[in-house]
């Protein structure tokens, strides 16, 4: 299964245009006829996303318009979110947030969602989480894993800083890390820390998940 | 050049050490608002960076220094040539004049030197000095 083109385009051109409720109706129908989760992510959200930004880049649309766009893709994510079949008995859960300073929680968001439709629970902090208050929750919650999103590469420091921050109370627990930071490097920083994983996308997720559940 | 040439010469710029970095963040704020005092003092600021672009062009400060301390800090010449691409291309969009790149450079190496001790300055310069020899070139693969 995948999107075609033609619903890509009326996707893209709705959200651009502030048309939400033809942007749910697109996805809710896609739902409904059982497209999986992780095609809609990459294959519309996510390239929506990625469009948005480049399309910001080149100077045809505003800031307002990129913010309309995240605030509609947001509201799809909780929509989308709700529709998951929550398992009854969650044995694993996973702290999901952005660096410091870091506003872009929509991939994090969605790195969430797919934990939770694996079987875990998902603890999603969202964007710009203070250090301290991160670890902070994390010792009262205990989660198995940590996820955490950056999309700006300068935010790089900031992961190394919280990495070092949850090794203070969680020394071995994994850490999941992601996001456009990464688009064209920075490998080598992550790969200087013992249980810290790089996840390309979604799809990566899903597989890491299924490693740790297996 | 192309954008592999500029990736191994950028693999030629010496290190840079955590002393000099340090002395980087620690006066992050102040080479900061030198630069946009050195821009906006420039008579020809509107040509270099359009209208109403003021606060982007701050922006673009505050991010310069986030991502070259990041930079130094862990060095990755590709990361550096697609994000000066990347930024040349952006801001070039939004009205940017490829005559702000020099002159902007130019703010930032002044500031440097006013704000950092010699031997950090000394450290850090080669990769603004590279920087600044290459505008040239990224404008070309920017287009």
């Amino acid at each position: 299964m995948t999107i075609t083109t033609e619903t890509y385009h009326q996707f893209i051109n709705s959200l651009l245009l502030g048309d939400r409720n033809q942007c749910h109706h697109i996805i809710n129908e896609h739902w409904e006829k059982q497209f999986p989760l992780l095609i809609i992510y990459e294959e519309m959200i996510k390239k929506a996303m990625y469009e948005v930004g480049d399309l910001w880049e080149a100077n045809k649309i505003s800031v307002a318009t990129e913010h309309l766009s995240s605030g509609i893709i947001e509201s799809i994510l909780n929509d989308l979110q709700l529709k998951l079949k929550h398992s009854a008995n969650k044995k694993n859960t996973v702290l999901t947030a952005c660096v410091e300073n870091e506003f872009h929680q929509i991939g994090i968001k969605m790195i969430g969602d797919v934990f939770e439709k694996n079987g875990w629970k998902s603890y999603f902090l969202g964007a710009n989480t203070p250090n301290r208050e991160l670890v902070k929750f994390a010792s009262l919650i205990q989660p198995d894993v940590f996820a955490v999103s950056l999309s700006i590469y300068s935010h790089l420091p900031a992961l190394e800083k919280l990495i070092l921050a949850i090794r203070t109370k969680f020394p071995k627990h994994l850490i999941a890390v992601g996001g456009q930071a990464f688009r064209h490097g920075g490998e080598e920083t992550i790969a200087q820390y013992e249980n810290v994983v790089l996840l390309q996308d979604t799809f990566h997720t899903e597989k890491f998940i299924k490693t740790l559940s297996a | 050049m192309n954008k592999s040439d500029l990736i191994s010469s950028a693999n030629q710029i010496p290190k840079i050490g955590d002393k000099a970095l340090e002395d980087y963040h620690k006066n992050a704020d102040k080479l900061i608002a030198r630069v946009n005092d050195l821009m906006t003092e420039q008579a020809d600021l509107k040509t270099l960076i359009g209208d109403e672009n003021l606060d982007m062009m701050k922006d673009n400060h505050k991010n310069h220094l986030d991502f070259m301390a990041s930079l130094m800090a862990n060095f990755n010449a590709q990361v550096l040539v697609e994000t000066i691409i990347w930024v040349f291309k952006a801001y070039q969009n939004h009205g940017f004049n490829t005559k702000y790149w020099p002159v902007q450079l130019e703010s930032w190496k002044k500031s440097l030197e006013e704000y950092l001790p010699l031997q950090s300055c000394k450290e850090i310069m080669p990769l603004y000095d590279w920087m600044h020899s290459n505008i040239q070139h990224f404008s070309k693969l920017s287009k």
